[in-house]
């Protein structure tokens, strides 16, 4: 019983803290698109903070039940109050919480709105992808004056007139192309965010097509680890693999909605007149599901094995 | 308690297995771009080991992890307790495993990854240069003037020592370089024998330059005694009482000027009175005729004494206004810096902003001189209106003395820069104009593109306000804020708003990479907190095939740590905004307590 409630105690200090971080983080990089050079910024919002921690907590609290795998692998001898609570908290989220927090989500406003019209400042060489452009002054009318040096391949420099809002980069999401190099996510992180953006889309698609459809969409197949959280007799193996198998399994419900193959799939039913297998979060249901039964079935194997082990 | 063995073994490993691995993989899957295609091997090679390096810290990290997690099963693991003697030693072989993979990664960033990429830069210079040098030592062969077709060639094989075609025109070069230089030498040897007359005329006494100006007169060497006289006068108070003398001697000596010296031919009555024509020049301070004068007279009558040193003379008064265009043909092959640019205040109010698309510092001199090509120039009042702007195609610049400038400049600068009166105080001091050395006429000077007040500006050179180590430190700057030597960096990021650059950004770079070993140390202690936690059985019989894992942890590992330092990247902007010029101290303290507290975590740990 005491066990159980540390269990929950470890989750809600894992979702404290993955809210905490991922929230500063976030907000951190929203703050840092805005930055222009020698121009105070304040990194104090907690108007930004509050809707960057609704629009991420609900990944925090999937991060948090990942966190509680790696809890069991550490502390593998649990007992069936904790395992129950652990899918008590798991079936509580993904079928009451994220539903309400995507629900209040929709009734958001765009992050940093009343940002977005900053003006570049004066005095600073800024190089963008063609040019180097250093504003020597703004004009009290709107517009300003300076120089441009055009390095893409002549290197001529003139004298030129800055448009009124002195927009430099060309749709770019930062405010001062000084920062570009520093604030540009790297790859690996593009990918996450890709994923975030989409995650995030289907649910909400899925959630206002109606809660059944936001069920198979859900179909809790990341909860499923669980059973094969202690296959290997090295702890750090299966930290390695519970994390491999929670990417593949994102993966593949990324790959639903986007993969050439699955667009295959589709017509292939389409033609065979499988109308329900049409429906992508049908398909996503198909595939979660058997990866749950594939790991309930792994992980009873090696519980009966372990058990003629111990015997 | 040692626990080396068994992480030395998986780093070891692991390294040598990636190694290989990267190695073929790049080496039959990357593609070698057009530029670098007489070098495929080469590049294939460097490319591989970039690739390899740019994992090395993640590959040591997952090695460090699984090795730690081994060797604590291994150990004696099952009574540790909290801050225990045994988790001290510990806690002592983590640090000793971590110090050494931070050297690794910090050798592999600092050092290794500039170096490969610059010798891959090379690569595609190299090509490109060999041509250049080849072209040039012909060119230069072809005119006779062996001395550069001599340094072209020997680099041109420096570059590629068994083309044969370089080696071909080396063996001509060498058979005219080795006669040429014969010849020089017989004439360094006649020349120092007969010019006992040197240009360094400073120094003198009022005394001693009357009795060279007599000394001259009696020689009936009339052009020095006219020399020595006038410039008696042109530097003594009215009271000395050697200015009378002068006076006279002045006089007779220009009245001896006047007639051509008895017994001379048609064509030597000429080269007198084209010499007094270039005395007179010089007399009346009009240097530039002076010396073109000469300079014709010189080719014609080179063992002439009065020629050569009223040659030298007027040179020398040239120089202090203009550079000849000579001294910066083929300079582009050999250019340093490329698209340097920044802006400067001027002590009177506004600002001056330069910008050059190639430089080239010469080495020789200390880099000291400076030849900037194509140098365009804007100028701005004290409202940041554009006053005038112009370009020049070649200017020299070299490091002036601050205490040789005026008064209210080096005020200015004392204000500004704290920069004292002292010798090795020096400021840029551009040349605008260049000439020609043989023929007069040739001027090039400033093009002006605008002018606020047209004709109003005349600039035959520029003095910036600044310190000249500044200048030097910009122009390394122009090669990359991540390839700056850290001392450098620290030392501009404090002054780059200065010129035009953003200070959030240089301090962001210096912190950056100041940080990356304090930030690698907290990771390997977490990590090792991880391996502890996850420790193998102490029962567990180990099986080498787990080891195939290393690569996921790998990828796992390389994620968190580009995480990491992009987040940590971020929030040097908060910790530069909030403290200034400080800020890369209160980023160490934060680090530092970073560092603290992983460790009290990691010695906080204990057997389950």
């Amino acid at each position: 019983m005491k066990n159980a409630f540390f269990m929950v105690f470890v989750f809600i200090i894992l979702t404290i803290a993955t809210a905490f971080v991922s929230t500063v983080a976030i907000s951190l990089i929203h703050l840092s698109f805005l930055m222009v050079a020698g121009e105070s910024l304040s990194f104090i919002n907690f108007t930004l903070f509050f809707q960057v921690l609704i629009k991420a907590l609900p990944f925090c609290l999937v991060f948090a039940c990942l966190g509680l795998i790696f809890y069991f692998i550490r502390h593998p001898n649990i007992s069936i109050l904790s395992t129950l609570f652990y899918f008590i908290i798991g079936f509580s989220i993904w079928l009451f919480a994220i539903p309400w927090m995507l629900s209040m989500q929709l009734a958001q406003k765009p992050l940093v709105s009343e940002y977005e019209a900053r003006r570049l400042s004066e005095g600073f060489f800024r190089q963008t992808k063609s040019s180097v452009d250093y504003i020597a002054r703004f004009f009290p009318e709107g517009g300003a004056e300076g120089v441009r040096i055009d390095t893409s391949s002549s290197g001529h420099i003139e004298s030129v007139f800055f448009d009124e809002d002195v927009q430099v980069p060309e749709q770019a999401f930062y405010a001062d192309p000084l920062f570009e190099k520093t604030i540009d996510l790297p790859p690996v992180l593009e990918v996450l965010k890709t994923f975030f953006y989409f995650a995030r889309t289907e649910a909400i698609k899925s959630l206002a097509r109606g809660y059944l459809s936001y069920l198979m969409f859900a179909s809790l197949a990341l909860l499923s680890i669980f059973f094969v959280r202690n296959i290997n007799s090295w702890k750090l193996i299966n930290v390695s693999l519970v994390v491999a198998l929670f990417v593949s399994i994102c993966k593949i419900n990324r790959e639903v909605f986007s993969a050439v193959l699955f667009d295959k799939m589709i017509g292939f039913f389409q033609h065979n007149n499988m109308l329900w297998f049409t429906n992508r979060n049908n398909i996503q249901f198909v595939i979660n599901i058997s990866i749950t039964l594939c790991f309930c079935l792994i992980g009873l194997v090696h519980f009966i094995r372990q058990r003629q082990k111990i015997k | 308690m040692k626990i080396y063995k068994h992480v030395i073994a998986v780093i070891l490993i692991y390294l040598l297995f990636s190694f290989v691995g990267i190695g073929l993989f790049v080496f039959f899957t990357s593609p070698v771009p057009e530029e670098f295609a007489s070098y495929a091997t080469q590049y294939k090679i460097y490319e591989a080991l970039l690739v390899f390096l740019k994992f090395l810290p993640s590959l040591l990290l997952s090695a460090f992890l699984v090795g730690l997690s081994w060797s604590f099963g291994r150990s004696d693991s099952e009574k540790v307790e909290r801050f225990s003697t045994i988790r001290v030693a510990f806690f002592k072989n983590v640090i000793a495993l971590s110090f050494t993979c931070i050297v690794l990664c910090m050798l592999s960033s600092e050092v290794f990854i500039p170096l490969l990429q610059n010798t891959q830069e090379n690569m595609e210079n190299k090509e490109k240069n060999f041509e250049a040098y080849l072209l040039l030592a012909a060119e230069s062969a072809y005119a006779d003037d062996y001395i550069y077709a001599k340094y072209y060639i020997d680099n041109a094989l420096a570059l590629k020592p068994n083309a044969v075609e370089a080696l071909d025109l080396k063996d001509t070069i060498d058979i005219f370089y080795s006669g040429m230089k014969q010849k020089i030498r017989d004439r360094e040897m006649q020349e120092q024998v007969s010019s006992p007359i040197s240009v360094q005329d400073y120094g003198y006494t009022s005394p001693q330059l009357m009795e060279r100006a007599r000394e001259a007169f009696l020689k009936e060497d009339f052009f020095n005694a006219h020399y020595y006289a006038n410039l008696l006068l042109e530097m003594t108070e009215k009271k000395d009482g050697n200015r009378q003398e002068a006076q006279q001697l002045a006089a007779d000596a220009w009245n001896k000027l006047q007639d051509n010296p008895t017994g001379l031919d048609g064509e030597q009555v000429l080269a007198y009175e084209t010499k007094r024509k270039g005395y007179v020049a010089f007399i009346n301070q009009e240097f530039e005729k002076a010396y073109y004068i000469f300079s014709d007279l010189k080719t014609a009558y080179p063992a002439d004494l009065d020629i050569d040193r009223y040659f030298l003379l007027s040179k020398e008064k040239m120089d202090g206004k203009y550079f000849f265009s000579n001294e910066v043909e083929d300079l582009i092959n050999f250019e340093q810096y490329k698209d340097v640019y920044f802006s400067v205040k001027k002590p009177e109010g506004g600002f001056f902003l330069l910008y050059w698309k190639g430089g080239t510092a010469k080495e020789k001199a200390g880099n000291l001189i400076q030849y900037l090509r194509e140098l365009n120039v804007f100028s701005y009042d004290e409202n940041k209106e554009l006053e005038f702007s112009f370009s020049v195609p070649y200017a020299k610049l070299v490091a002036f003395p601050l205490e040789q400038t005026p008064q209210t400049f080096q005020a200015d600068m004392h204000k500004r820069f704290k920069m004292k009166k002292e010798s090795s105080q020096f400021v840029p001091f551009i040349y605008l104009v260049s000439t020609d050395s043989e023929k007069d006429g040739l001027y090039l000077g400033p093009s002006f593109s605008y002018e606020r007040e047209v004709g109003s500006n005349h600039y035959n050179s520029l003095l910036l306000a600044m310190p000249f180590d500044d200048f030097l430190q910009i122009c390394k700057a122009s090669l990359g804020v991540k390839v700056m030597p850290l001392t450098v960096l620290a030392s501009f990021a404090k002054k780059a708003d200065s010129y035009g650059f953003s200070k959030e950004v240089y301090f962001q770079t210096f912190m950056d990479r100041m940080s990356y070993p304090f930030v690698l140390l907290i990771v390997l202690i977490l990590l090792a907190g991880i391996s502890w936690n996850y420790k193998l059985g102490t029962e567990t019989h180990f099986k080498f095939v787990w080891l195939i894992t290393l690569p996921l942890f790998t990828f796992i590992l390389y994620f968190v740590l580009e995480t990491i330092l992009y987040l940590l990247n971020l929030s040097s902007f908060v910790i530069i905004g909030i403290f200034g010029g400080v800020a890369p101290w209160v980023y160490l303290l934060i680090l530092c307590v970073l560092v603290l507290l992983s460790a009290i975590i990691f010695s906080a740990l204990r057997s389950d």
